[in-house]
């Protein structure tokens, strides 16, 4: 990372500018892949959620200007969730005239099974949203770390081995791998507290 | 930290992991680590959030993630493109501005903000200047106004709409074609479209989607008949108003003016298209009155689904839709919507202009009266609609009160030539079932087995019904207007009773269910001495006044459910026809001013029932009494927007639980006869005046735990000839901005009996002084006006009572089911609370007996 990243609040004002692109590329580098994934978890199809990611974020670019930040915590994620919840029961109406294919009605039968519950499709968002904190973060920090480093952290944490299996293979001790995750993750967490303040 | 088995300090811990910690202490401490689960959970704890943690393994799945997600993040990038390019449009059409302002300097409008800009050109806000009233400026478009056809056309259409007066179109105050720019001066309306309202995702509820819908109708019905076509029935044009809730219709013709400009909007924003009806993509000229029918239906559709069913992602593709497919049937979309209403857009959004409604007031009149209207057998029972049911309905019956229905009956059957028919046929049908179950349910009660599966007994009993010899003597005894073996012989065969095509059940007194209603006219006037009127659902539209006459109705909500009735009169429309037959009856034309919604000359007791009058273009009560008649209310609501109040009566009544509001009037008018009480108990009284007393005859008023929020909770209108009226109150809340007591201005003894104890005054201004020294328990009320009471805090009038009564905290208060204040007022109130310290007092009050009748 040659320059630092933006704060959430200085992307999202940022993003008000119309002429900074840069800004556009990285708030679109962060939030697509998780309404992608959101849309994908709701049964919808790859196409149709690639279709979404394009509606959500043309919202986004159209109403942007009308989202006061407020660094109250999660505003801004569950701001973003109304609008790509919105956008896609949108795109379910004007899809269900003709369904195609299984996905359809999956995620149709989805959605109805979730549409009385907003707090499980809510919670659903969440996670994703950790999960795209983390995916983020983790692909920005991760030159800024040896091989060594990285293995020990990935085998270990991602992976989910033992420390001692993981101790042997890399020829280090438990202690240096234990080391070696906590400053992977340490890392990643300060990686998204420049972009998500209530980390 | 000197030992490899001693547990690290928070400090060295952080140090270690950022790598501040160095040298042989970082390796003991490593070494330490890596022997220490709870170290090493510790670490883990001070690194990443938990829930951050456990996606972390997540990461693997990384690699197996769709090819796809690349490109949709490239493509993601380049929407950017266009919102610079929709910036420079932007751009372009603020440039008119200061082109502009002088012009409108000159015309005397002074601009205060642009509030839109489209296609067709911009809008301001401005202030014109010589009655100091906001207008809104439309400026056409330079590129619009350059082609002098369509700067004609513009002028035309708006000088056309201008002569269209209607309480929900736009009023146009001006147009102008001087140079450079035409334009032309509307109403301001406070609020948003309701384009904007359906963007801001917040749902509209089905009883504010019936309104809307039906007052577009009326908007457009009054434009159809001065020949003006909209052409352009989108939410983006109606506007709703912030402060009255109306509905307005905008931009009268102006499509037409404007040519194809909508088409020529770029990318996804395509608003337009989609609403527009296909016969109108063949040519405007097919287009007629028809085709804002249709967009009506795309209006009401998206009410309740969000969007235009034939919104697609390209102009073309939105084009395609709206000219070939058809969307999926409203109730498929939303289930909650009740079928006669999924009918009644279907049929808006037929494809063929003469297979919707005709006219704008058939919808209106059908949207009111909440009936199925599709002519599709959707109970499977309509199988064959009698071609003239309308006059056997309507030649039955004798009182002055069936032929007033009947009349009301007639002219509806006139103005909507091809729906009564079916909607008759309907309500035939649903007669039938009624009495069928009416056998099924004597059959019950004769038979040995009462507790009998209830279930199986309503259906076998349908079956059998047709053979049993008995009917007609029990039906004879439940119908009093029409003979059941004529209706019997109309129907076709019999399908289930649905809750929401008949939503009103007959009981009789032993608790057997006799059949139900599609409407509470029918209802009551079919039911059974001594049984009850059960109410389920939740919306209800009433149309028309439903009387009460010399029988005893009582209503309640069927268990878990919540009644609401909305009144939206239809008395505008009926009119014309009202005069078509005054030579045939013999009684006094319908007087409207003697019509409530809901009239009671016999008794009438209800439970549980919610009324609302919305509208303000309704001066009468929801409840009327007259002098021989009763009525009792229990935990009702009835809330009044009109200037009508929600109680008039010219008897006693009884209230237990209730909450009565009326924004412009006074919630309750008493002109009851000599020495009759009428009697409150808990109840919260809010609006205007919150009870009246009025009449020559001295009357007596009872409350008991009662709340009252208005200027004045209690207003005498008349000088009583048998002395002052009486009020016993006791423990109650008034929570006054004007007076407790007010007497008008032609009332000249300005005297109430006021008896009670453990009352609350509170309130802005004024308290009640006794000058009188006490007069045979009489008092001399004047008003006396407090300047200040320091000692009371302020309160913001939007206040919960419950924390009102908090604040003064009396035990003996147990008001229940006490709502927000802020639901029951309508709109922003003067904030007279604000300037104005509250002053309390209980000890003003008199401790008398209670005033005997």
């Amino acid at each position: 990372m040659s320059e630092a990243a933006p704060t959430r609040a200085s992307l999202l004002l940022r993003l008000r500018d119309q002429a900074d692109a840069e800004a556009w590329s990285q708030f679109v580098e962060i939030y697509s892949p998780l309404i992608f994934r959101f849309a994908r978890r709701c049964h919808l199809q790859e196409s149709d959620a690639a279709d979404l990611v394009q509606e959500v974020m043309f919202e986004v670019a159209k109403s942007i200007a009308k989202f006061d930040y407020d660094p109250k915590l999660g505003r801004f994620r569950s701001w973003l969730y109304r609008v790509a919840k919105r956008t896609m029961s949108r795109v379910q109406r004007k899809q269900s005239p003709e369904p195609r294919g299984v996905g359809d009605t999956e995620s149709l039968r989805f959605l109805a099974s979730v549409a009385d519950d907003n707090n499980a499709l809510e919670e659903l968002w969440d996670q994703e949203y950790q999960r795209q904190l983390i995916h983020w973060a983790a692909a920005q920090i991760r030159n800024q770390f040896q091989e060594a480093t990285w293995q020990a952290f990935w085998l270990t944490a991602v992976e989910e081995q033992a420390s001692q299996v993981v101790a042997d293979r890399l020829g280090l001790s438990v202690g240096s791998v234990y080391v070696a995750k906590s400053r992977v993750m340490k890392r990643i967490s300060e990686k998204i507290r420049e972009i998500d303040e209530s980390h | 930290m000197n030992r490899t088995d001693e547990c690290l300090d928070d400090c060295d811990l952080t140090d270690l992991i950022s790598g501040a910690l160095t040298g042989p202490d970082a390796e003991r401490a490593t070494a330490h680590v890596g022997a220490c689960p709870r170290c090493q959970r510790r670490m883990e704890n001070a690194t990443l959030a938990n829930q951050l943690a456990t996606q972390l393994p997540s990461l693997n799945e990384a690699k197996t993630e769709s090819v796809v997600l690349d490109d949709v993040i490239a493509e993601a990038k380049s929407l950017r493109v266009q919102r610079e390019s929709s910036s420079v449009a932007a751009a372009q059409a603020e440039t008119i501005t200061p082109f502009n302002t002088e012009v409108f300097t000159e015309d005397g409008y002074e601009l205060i903000e642009t509030i839109g800009q489209g296609g067709m050109g911009v809008v301001y806000k401005a202030r014109e200047r010589s009655l100091d009233r906001l207008v809104a400026i439309k400026v056409l478009a330079p590129t619009v106004a350059n082609d002098s056809a369509a700067g004609q056309r513009f002028l035309r259409e708006a000088r056309t709409a201008a002569s269209v007066v209607h309480p929900n179109i736009i009023t146009i105050h001006a147009v102008s074609d001087k140079p450079p720019l035409p334009y032309l001066v509307m109403e301001y309306v406070e609020g948003v479209s309701l384009q904007q309202q359906l963007d801001s995702g917040s749902p509209i509820s089905f009883a504010n989607t019936i309104r809307i819908g039906r007052q577009m109708a009326a908007g457009l019905d009054a434009a159809h008949q001065n020949g003006l076509v909209h052409r352009d029935i989108k939410p983006a044009n109606i506007l709703l108003n912030a402060r009255t809730g109306k509905v307005l219709l905008s931009d009268f013709g102006l499509a037409l003016a404007t040519g194809s400009s909508r088409y020529t909007s770029s990318g996804t924003l395509v608003g337009t298209a989609a609403y527009v009806a296909p016969e109108t993509l063949e040519g405007s000229s097919l287009a007629d009155h028809r085709s804002d029918l249709y967009g009506l239906g795309v209006v009401l559709y998206a009410m309740c689904s969000g969007d235009s069913p034939f919104q697609a992602d390209t102009l073309l593709a939105t084009i395609r839709r709206v000219a070939a497919s058809d969307p999926p049937p409203l109730m498929e979309v939303r289930h909650d919507v009740p079928p006669w209403f999924s009918h009644l857009v279907m049929r808006l959004l037929d494809k063929e202009p003469d297979a919707r409604f005709q006219t704008a007031a058939e919808v209106h009149v059908a949207l009111g009266q909440g009936q199925d209207v599709s002519g599709s057998a959707s109970t499977g029972t309509r199988s064959d609609p009698p071609s003239t049911p309308a006059s056997i309905k309507l030649d039955t019956g004798a009182s002055a009160l069936n032929r007033r229905r009947r009349k009301r009956d007639r002219s509806t059957a006139h103005m909507v030539i091809g729906v009564v028919g079916l909607l008759v046929a309907a309500g035939l049908v649903l007669g039938v079932s009624f009495l069928v179950s009416t056998n099924g349910s004597s059959d019950r009660v004769a038979g040995t087995n009462a507790n009998a599966d209830q279930a199986e007994s309503d259906s076998s009993s349908r079956e059998r019904s047709a053979a049993k010899p008995d009917r007609d003597s029990l039906a004879k005894s439940l119908y009093k207007a029409s003979p059941p073996t004529e209706k019997l012989a109309l129907a076709g065969p019999l399908g289930p009773t649905r809750d929401d095509l008949a939503p009103f059940a007959c009981f009789a007194s032993d608790g057997s269910r006799l059949g139900s209603f599609a409407d509470l006219e029918d209802a009551v006037e079919n039911q059974p001495e001594g049984g009850w009127i059960e109410i389920s659902g939740h919306l209800h539209v009433i149309s028309t006044p439903v009387f009460v006459e010399d029988s005893y109705v009582s209503i309640r909500a069927a268990q878990d459910a919540k009644p609401v009735f909305v009144f939206d009169p239809v008395a505008d429309l009926d009119d014309p026809f009202d005069e078509e037959f005054d030579d045939e009856d013999d009684f006094d034309d319908d007087d409207p001013d003697d019509e409530a919604m809901l009239n009671v000359v016999g008794h009438l007791a209800m439970r549980g029932i919610e009324i609302r009058v919305d509208t303000d273009d309704w001066e009468l009560p929801i409840i009327r009494v007259e002098p021989d008649g009763t009525l009792e209310l229990t935990k009702c609501v009835l809330s009044s927007m009109s200037p009508g109040c929600c109680v008039a009566s010219q008897a006693g009544v009884t209230l237990n639980e209730c909450q009565i509001h009326a924004s412009a009037s006074a919630a309750i008018e008493l002109e009851a006869a000599d020495g009759v009480t009428s009697v409150l108990r808990d109840c919260w009284v809010s609006g205007l005046i919150g009870i009246e007393l009025s009449g020559e005859e001295r009357q007596t008023l009872l409350l008991d735990h009662c709340a009252f929020a208005c200027e004045q909770s209690i207003r005498v209108y008349d000088d009583q000839e048998d002395g002052p009226p009486a009020v016993r109150s006791d423990a109650s809340l008034f929570f006054n901005f004007e007076s407790v007591v007010g007497f008008d201005d032609e009332v000249e003894s300005r005297e109430l009996r006021w008896t009670g104890s453990g009352n609350v005054y509170a309130g802005s201004v004024t308290r009640m002084v006794d000058e009188s020294g006490g007069d045979g328990g009489f008092a001399r009320w004047t008003v006396r006006t407090r300047e200040s009471d320091a000692q009371y805090a302020r309160y913001p009038f939007q206040e919960d009572l419950n924390s009102v009564l908090r604040r003064f905290d009396n035990p003996s208060f147990r008001l229940s089911e006490v709502g927000l204040l802020s639901d029951l007022v309508a709109g922003p109130r003067r904030d007279v609370l604000s300037s104005e310290p509250l002053s309390v007092s209980n000890r003003n009050d008199q401790v008398d007996d209670v005033p005997g009748p």
